[in-house]
C-alpha cells in the first residue's frame, strides 16, 4: 500500500510531462495578464533550499515566461549559521570536547582560523574530536560515556528532533547542546523588506516552505501573506507541486487576491504538528538571534529555556553568548552569500562563483550546504547554462 | 523505519504513527505523515485552473470540466486499483 502511494506521487507529481506542459500553458496565460497589470516582472520568492533544488534540478525556470522571475530566498540553515559558533565549536573540539555535527556543518568555513582550523573538518585534521552524525539521536547514543556538545543548527523542521528527546529525558547529562536554531518567517520578512529598501523589484508572491509548514502549520505563512498583501502558496517538493504553486500565485495576482493557499495538502495542515511544536515551545524560547552576514534579526532564534539550561553548552563551557554589540560581519572577503541568501543577488552575480568558489573547494557558506543556493546552482546548472547550451544547439 | 531499503531508528515527533504509514522524516525525526486522503487535492487546484483556461479559449464549460474530471479520476482509480490489487 505504501509503495502504491509513493509510486502515485512520482507518477503524478514528478514524471508527468503532460501535466507539466499543461501547467506551463496556464502559467504563461496568467503571467501575460498579470505583467501587463503590474507593469514590471513578477518576482516570486521561495524560502526553502529544497524548493530551489527542485526548481533547478527539474529546469522549472526554463518553463517560465520571461516576465516571471523565480528567486531563491533564505532557506538554508547552514548558510546563515554565524561564524562565531563555528569558532567556538572548533575551540571546544581542539580542547578535547567531542563536537557532534551534521555533515554540511562539518565542512562549514568560518572567517579566519581558530587555533589553525577554519572549520570543524579542519579541526578534525588537527586532531580535534568531532563526530559527523545524521541526527541528534545518533549523538545521544554515542555520547553516553563522555563529554560532548551538539552543534544544534536548523530551522523549524529540525527543532522537533532536538526538543522531543530533550523533553523525554533521554539525553545524557554529559551531552550539551549549542542552540543555533532559527525561525524562517522573520528571515522571510527581512528579505521581502530588503528588496523594497534596495529599490529592487518587490516580491509579488511567496512559495512557502513545505516541511517547515508541516511542523508549524500554515498559520505563520497566512500572517505573512496578510502583512505584505501578496499571495502565498505552501508548496510540495515535486516539480508539479511547484508548477501548480506558481500558477496559483499568478491566478491570485490576476484576480487581485492576496491570501494563503496550501498546495502541499498531503503534508501540511492549518495547525501543523501541534505535538512537536508543543515540545519545541517547552524546551526552547524565542530570542533575537544573529544570522550570518546579516546581523541580528528580532525574535528569530531559539535558545534553551530555564528548565533545560543544564544542557546549555555556553553555560557549561563558559562561552559568552553572541550579542548585537559583539557581532561582526562574518563572511569571507568577496563572498556574496548574504545577498544570495536574501535573494538580492544570484550566485552568478558573485565573481567567485565557480571560479575561486566551487563545491569541491567552497569559499563561503552558500556553496557548502546542499541547501545553499550557490551549491544547488553549481551542481545542477541553475545559472542558465542549460539554456545557453540549448540556444547554441538551436533548441530554443 | 524503512528508508526505501535502509532501516534506521528515528525519533517520533508526531502523534499516531502506525506501521504502514508513509512518514516525512527530517534529521532523524518523523515530523509528519503523508495524508493519503489529501493526496490528490492539489490536482483539484490544477483542475480549477485548467477549466478556466479552457473556457477562456472557447471550450464550453461543461466539456472543460468533464475533461479535467476525467484526468483526475484516472489517477484516483489508479491509486484505488493498487490499493485493492
Amino acid at each position: 500500500m505504501g509503495a502504491a502511494t509513493t509510486d502515485l506521487i512520482e507518477r503524478v507529481f514528478r514524471e508527468n510531462a503532460e501535466l507539466a506542459n499543461s501547467l506551463k500553458r496556464i502559467i504563461w496565460r496568467y503571467a501575460e495578464e498579470v505583467s501587463e497589470k503590474l507593469g514590471h516582472e513578477i518576482k516570486i520568492m521561495n524560502f526553502c533550499g529544497t524548493h530551489e533544488w527542485t526548481t533547478v534540478h527539474f529546469g522549472i525556470r526554463s518553463l517560465m515566461p520571461p516576465s516571471v522571475e523565480l528567486v531563491a530566498g533564505p532557506g538554508c540553515p547552514v548558510c546563515i549559521t554565524p561564524a562565531y559558533y563555528i569558532d567556538k565549536a572548533v575551540e571546544l573540539a581542539l580542547d578535547g570536547v567531542t563536537v557532534y555535527a551534521f555533515g554540511d556543518a562539518y565542512r562549514l568555513p568560518s572567517v579566519r582560523p581558530v587555533k589553525g582550523a577554519r572549520s570543524l573538518s579542519e579541526a578534525k585534521a588537527l586532531g580535534g574530536s568531532i563526530e559527523v552524525v545524521y541526527s541528534f539521536l545518533d549523538a545521544i547514543k554515542s555520547a553516553k560515556n563522555g563529554e560532548g556538545v551538539f552543534f544544534g543548527i536548523g530551522f523549524e523542521t529540525t527543532a522537533p528532533s532536538y526538543a522531543v528527546p530533550l523533553h523525554a529525558g533521554i539525553v545524557p547529562p554529559s551531552l550539551k547542546f549549542m542552540s543555533i536554531l532559527r525561525l524562517t518567517p522573520p528571515a522571510a520578512v527581512y528579505a521581502i523588506e530588503k528588496a523594497v529598501e534596495k529599490g529592487l523589484t518587490p516580491v509579488q508572491g511567496i512559495i512557502a516552505p513545505g516541511h517547515v509548514s508541516t511542523v508549524t502549520g500554515a498559520k505563520p505563512w497566512a500572517a505573512l501573506s496578510e502583512r505584505f498583501g501578496i499571495p502565498a502558496v505552501i508548496s510540495g517538493f515535486e516539480p508539479i507541486d511547484l508548477l501548480i504553486s506558481v500558477a496559483r500565485i499568478l491566478k491570485m495576482l490576476k484576480e487581485g487576491e492576496a491570501r494563503l493557499e496550501v498546495e502541499y495538502t498531503r503534508a501540511v495542515t492549518w495547525e501543523g504538528n501541534v505535538a512537536a511544536m508543543k515540545r519545541v515551545n517547552e524546551v526552547f524560547e524565542v530570542r533575537d538571534a544573529a544570522w550570518r552576514g546579516l546581523g541580528f534579526i528580532p525574535d528569530s532564534g531559539w535558545e534553551l529555556n530555564g528548565r533545560y539550561r543544564g544542557y546549555d553548552a555556553f553555560e557549561e563551557y563558559g562561552i559568552e553568548p553572541l550579542t548585537p554589540e559583539k557581532w561582526k560581519y562574518d563572511l569571507p572577503p568577496s563572498c556574496r552569500c548574504a545577498e544570495v541568501t536574501l535573494g538580492l543577488a544570484k550566485p552568478t552575480d558573485c565573481p567567485m562563483f565557480m571560479k575561486a568558489c566551487t563545491p569541491g573547494k567552497p569559499w563561503g557558506p552558500c556553496m557548502v550546504s546542499m541547501e545553499g543556493t550557490c551549491a544547488v546552482w553549481a551542481k545542477f546548472g541553475g545559472g542558465g547554462l542549460a539554456e545557453d547550451v540549448a540556444r547554441d544547439l538551436g533548441l530554443v | 523505519m524503512d528508508f526505501g531499503g535502509a532501516v534506521r531508528e528515528v525519533i517520533i515527533a508526531t502523534e499516531e504513527v502506525k506501521p504502514g504509514d508513509i512518514v516525512l522524516v527530517h534529521a532523524g525525526a518523523v515530523i509528519g505523515k503523508v495524508r493519503r486522503e489529501e493526496l490528490l487535492d492539489s490536482l483539484k487546484m490544477y483542475k480549477e485552473m485548467s477549466v478556466e483556461l479552457a473556457v477562456s479559449s472557447g471550450i464550453p464549460r461543461e466539456e472543460a470540466e468533464r475533461q479535467a474530471e476525467e484526468y483526475i479520476s484516472y489517477w484516483l482509480n489508479w491509486l484505488g486499483e493498487k490499493r485493492d490489487g
